[in-house]
């Protein structure tokens, strides 16, 4: 016996360090203009082919915690989407967009969905032909960009700083993580729960997750029903295959299907499958209950943007 | 002036030098900061690498770690690579190989990258395992009975797999380490146990040595060896660039300095061309205010200072008796010698006391100018300069001349012309050596008189207004008259006459004198011609010696030779015939055509006997200041008793002028002079005599 508490010790000399996930700071800074204008832009289906999309079309972050309650996201004259659209609400804290990171910026992934056929079907001179025959989008344009004639890197300059305004602080963790209220026992237990068995490792930082990449099935192999882009697809390094930036958990019970291809249509579905593909492990009812409850705790305050009038 | 010039060129190139100076200030600033920037981009990157580096490692220890930092650093190196990529400094081509290496560090940044997105993914797994199998592995007793060799199995696995996480060593750990053995006996929860330990060892055996090797290769990457050949190379490139500054700096100082030694070349040539100019101007200030010989002031200055001074001033006007005998004797080099030795002298003791000045005035003529002095200290002072030059033995050459001064004393204006006037009276006075300027010395008016005279002659001798008189002179034995003499005569503008006593004195030393023997020449032989008497004219010594009056003499004695006319010579006896060659060959010539030749005014001032014996003389004319007073003076009477029985001796005629009355007529008859003259038996007429014959 002391032999094994021997062993436990010294095994345990894996450093904790220091508090692995930081609050979304409760002050952001944006051009509340140049937002707005980026608000309307957002919800306007103009910015699609046949008037039928628009961002919010699959980034509801009204109903759906900035993403799509879709399996995968429906397009232009219903063309089905490849992948499960990710939340848009502080995708700013990301450090790569797109499931496979291949957008280094917000505006480099603004200006995919437009082009994308399978989703606006758009390009930058159909855009801005369709904004500057908007005398209302005309004098909206002036006032931030004091321009008589729209130009399609206005339009997604104005919908990243629409974007930056798309932050949920003051979460009920955030709060306890601040020291301004206390956790129930058993989301306490599922935070320590979430620490101990290693999700932490992958989901830390502000965004509890999008500052990473990681493989799909660490300890055993995902089979994906079809292709799906990810990190292998830009690469071609087979290290890559089934790579996919590790998504944020803020609001994540909001924004059910989960996973990459919406096959995890709850958060005890999730879970289950992130234990066993991505830990190499089982958890019981007991323990995915109290993790499920700490990942309620992440869901935030709605952005103050989207109070505002347009 | 070359000066111009040359200021325009060290201007030309001072300004060039400015601009030059303005524009390697500002590349080199230029340089300076882009070469700062780049440094400080290169150190900013192995920063960041280093930073990376140490989060990475963090990361690969810490059970929790915030993913954030890493990727913020990511993100910083990225940054920092393209702000080193980019710096200004690379698109100078003297850096092509600096930016060639930064372009080949790309890969290996990419590379790097790749690296620790596989680390970041692998480390994922390795960390979950651990921390997995350390609660998995303490809850082996929940699973098997105490004694069950399987913990030991576990135990050694563990210390394996701990050792080599702390060592960070897979030699600890080789795929063919054994992962936990199951067989049938064992429960299904125990088989799940074995099952889900295994899985995780299996991925630690699987992936550790990779999970290794990445760590050691993100921490020990080339990037610090890359940007150390960066820094070498650029440091190498930037010397080149540093050295081709300083050679400009140098040529830049160079031309800086020798522009500086330029202006110092010029200043000091402007300054010698100064000191030259000064010095000629000085020269020549000088010598247009001094004489040259005795270094006294000139006659210039003399002027200028007279017309300037308003103060009262003396002048004492010297000149040295006889100087030109002095400098004909001795000749111009002793003269010179002599003037320097008085212009000395006259700087007198007594004067010295005085604000006086010392000019001289031109040949021997000196000037002292002092102010305020007294006339009769004056006059004091000149007496005794007089009297001690009078008494100095001047030693020129061996030579001991004794000279004396006359002195002019004058503080009346005009200052210089009455002194000479005052001079010029003292010189008839030889006993006189000072005298004071008298207005009442009228010499100005004798001056205007003479002035009048001169211009009276002139105008005479050009209107024809110059006529003989002729006097008769009587054979005292015959009772007849046989000559006249000659008399010049001017008709005045009045018609009054002009006697020659009163202006042949003045013109004797101007040009018009010859013009009056000339006409008389010329009228006494148109009148002679063909008349039975003999006509005698005066010539003095000083028409001998004029040759141009002789030529036109003697011309026209040759032009007349066939005329019937017998002419006569006066020599004036007044004045000494000192060129008694000159005289003698006069009268042979004169005698070639027939004249007689007479010495007139024998017996007064300077007559010489001696003349009779080397001259061919005919007659003598006795003075008439003997033939007056015979009668009441005996001596007189026997003077002439002499010379007529000298002239008699000798056979020389002899005639007696002045002959006034019966009683000197009737003595000289007695005597037995040969020819008489005088207003006893006529007075001089401009006809002559209609009856030859004299009635007593």
């Amino acid at each position: 016996m002391k032999y094994i508490l021997l062993i436990f010790f010294a095994i345990s000399n894996i450093v904790y360090a220091a508090e692995p996930i930081s609050p979304i700071p409760c002050k952001v800074t944006y051009d509340q203009q140049k937002a707005l204008l980026g608000y309307r832009l957002f919800i306007d289906t103009t910015l699609s082919s046949d008037r039928t999309t628009s961002c919010l079309s699959c980034h509801d972050i009204f109903e759906a915690g900035g993403a799509d309650k879709n399996v995968v996201s429906i397009g232009v004259k219903h063309r089905m989407g490849n992948i499960q659209s990710p939340t848009v609400l502080n995708a700013c804290y990301n450090f790569k967009q797109f499931w496979n990171g291949r957008a280094k910026s917000l505006a480099e992934q603004a200006s995919g969905p437009i082009h994308n056929p399978l989703e606006m079907d758009m390009n930058a001179s159909k855009v801005e032909k369709r904004l500057n025959a908007s005398k209302e989008y005309k004098k909206l344009f002036y006032a931030v960009y004091e321009t008589d004639s729209i130009k399609f890197s206005q339009v997604i300059d104005a919908i990243v700083e629409f974007e930056k305004a798309l932050v949920t602080p003051n979460s009920k963790f955030d709060r306890y993580l601040n020291g301004e209220n206390t956790l129930s026992k058993k989301e306490i237990e599922g935070y320590n729960l979430f620490k101990q068995i290693g999700c932490i490792t992958c989901h830390n930082g502000v965004n509890i997750g999008g500052n990473a990449m990681q493989k799909f099935g660490l300890f055993q192999e995902y089979k994906n029903a079809r292709p799906y882009p990810d990190l292998y697809s830009i690469t071609k390094d087979p290290a890559y295959k089934n790579v996919f930036k590790v998504p944020t958990l803020r609001n994540i019970a909001l924004t059910a299907p989960y996973l990459h291809d919406g096959s995890a249509k709850d958060l005890k579905d999730v879970v289950e499958q992130m234990a066993k593909y991505q830990l190499g492990t089982k958890l019981s009812d007991d323990e995915i209950d109290k993790i499920i409850l700490f990942l309620q705790t992440l869901n935030g305050q709605t952005p103050k943007i989207l109070s505002q009038k347009l | 002036m070359n000066l111009f010039k040359n200021i325009f060129s060290i201007s030309i190139i001072g300004i060039i030098l400015f601009y030059a100076l303005i524009a390697f200030y500002r590349y080199e600033q230029k340089f300076s900061s882009q070469q700062r920037s780049f440094i400080s981009s290169l150190n900013e990157l192995n920063r960041h690498n280093s930073d990376l580096k140490y989060n990475i490692l963090q990361s690969s220890i810490f059970a929790y770690y915030n993913q954030d930092d890493t990727t913020n650093h990511v993100t910083l190196l990225e940054q920092s690579y393209e702000k080193l990529q980019n710096e200004q400094i690379l698109n100078n081509k003297n850096y092509a190989q600096v930016k060639k290496d930064i372009t080949d560090l790309r890969p290996v940044i990419d590379k790097k990258m790749d690296d620790i997105r596989k680390f970041l993914i692998i480390n994922a797994g390795i960390k979950n395992s651990f921390i997995f199998l350390s609660r998995h592995a303490s809850r082996s007793q929940h699973y098997f009975s105490a004694n069950d060799s399987i913990h030991e199995q576990i135990d050694s696995l563990m210390a394996l797999f701990s050792n080599a996480r702390r060592i960070q060593d897979n030699s600890y750990i080789s795929k063919d380490s054994k992962v936990l053995f199951t067989n049938e006996h064992l429960t299904q929860k125990q088989k799940e146990y074995i099952k889900t330990f295994n899985l995780h060892a299996s991925y630690l055996l699987q992936n550790f040595n990779q999970f290794i090797k990445l760590v050691d290769k993100i921490l020990d990457d080339t990037i610090d060896d890359k940007t150390d050949i960066i820094a070498e190379e650029f440091a190498k490139s930037s010397q080149k660039d540093m050295q081709a500054l300083n050679y400009f700096a140098v040529t830049l100082i160079t031309v800086l300095l020798l522009l500086i030694v330029t202006i110092i070349y010029l200043f000091i040539k402007i300054w010698q061309e100064n000191k030259l100019l000064k010095t000629a101007r000085y020269d020549l200030d000088y010598s247009l205010t001094h004489d040259k010989l005795t270094g006294l002031y000139n006659r210039n200055a003399f002027e200028e200072m007279i017309s300037e001074a308003d103060d009262k001033f003396t002048l004492l006007l010297i000149n040295i008796d006889k100087f030109k005998q002095i400098n004909d004797l001795y000749g111009n080099s002793i003269g010179n010698k002599l003037l320097k030795e008085v212009s000395r002298f006259i700087q007198f003791d007594s004067l010295k006391y005085f604000h006086t000045k010392y000019f001289r005035l031109g040949g021997d003529e000196f000037a002292v100018l002092v102010q305020n002095l007294p006339i009769k200290e004056a006059e004091n002072i000149a007496n005794s300069l007089a009297r001690s030059i009078s008494l100095h033995h001047f030693i020129i050459s061996d030579i001991s001349i004794n000279l004396s001064v006359s002195i002019a004393i004058n503080n009346k204006f005009p200052l210089l012309e009455n002194a000479d006037m005052a001079l010029k009276h003292i010189k008839s006075f030889p006993e006189i050596s000072s005298i004071v300027f008298d207005e009442k010395m009228n010499l100005l008016e004798k001056i205007k008189k003479n002035i009048e005279i001169i211009t009276l002659v002139k105008e005479a001798v050009r209107d024809n207004r110059v006529i003989p008189y002729f006097q008769p002179i009587l054979n005292v034995k015959t009772k007849k008259i046989e000559k006249y003499e000659a008399l010049v005569r001017i008709i005045n503008h009045d018609g009054t006459l002009v006697m020659p006593f009163d202006f042949l004195e003045i013109i004797r030393k101007t040009s018009v004198y010859k013009d009056i023997t000339r006409i008389m020449i010329n009228k006494v032989i148109a009148i002679a011609k063909d008349k039975p008497y003999r006509f005698s004219i005066n010539i003095s010594m000083q028409d001998i010696s004029n040759d141009e009056l002789m030529r036109v003499f003697f011309t026209q004695l040759e032009l007349n030779k066939s005329s019937n006319f017998h002419l006569d010579i006066e020599l004036l006896e007044t004045e000494n015939l000192y060129d008694i060659k000159r005289i003698e060959k006069f009268i042979n010539d004169v005698k070639q055509y027939g004249c007689k030749v007479l010495i007139d005014d024998f017996g007064t001032g300077y007559s010489n006997f001696s003349y009779f014996s080397y001259l061919d003389i005919d007659s003598l004319k006795i003075d008439g200041s003997i033939i007056k007073e015979i009668i009441k003076d005996d001596k007189k009477l026997q003077i002439l008793k002499a010379i007529n029985r000298f002239a008699f001796a000798i056979d020389v005629e002899t005639v007696a002028e002045f002959v006034e009355n019966r009683g000197i007529f009737d003595k000289i008859e007695e005597v037995g002079i040969t020819y008489a003259q005088g207003y006893f038996i006529g007075k001089p007429s401009p006809d002559l005599l209609k009856d030859d014959s004299f009635t007593v």
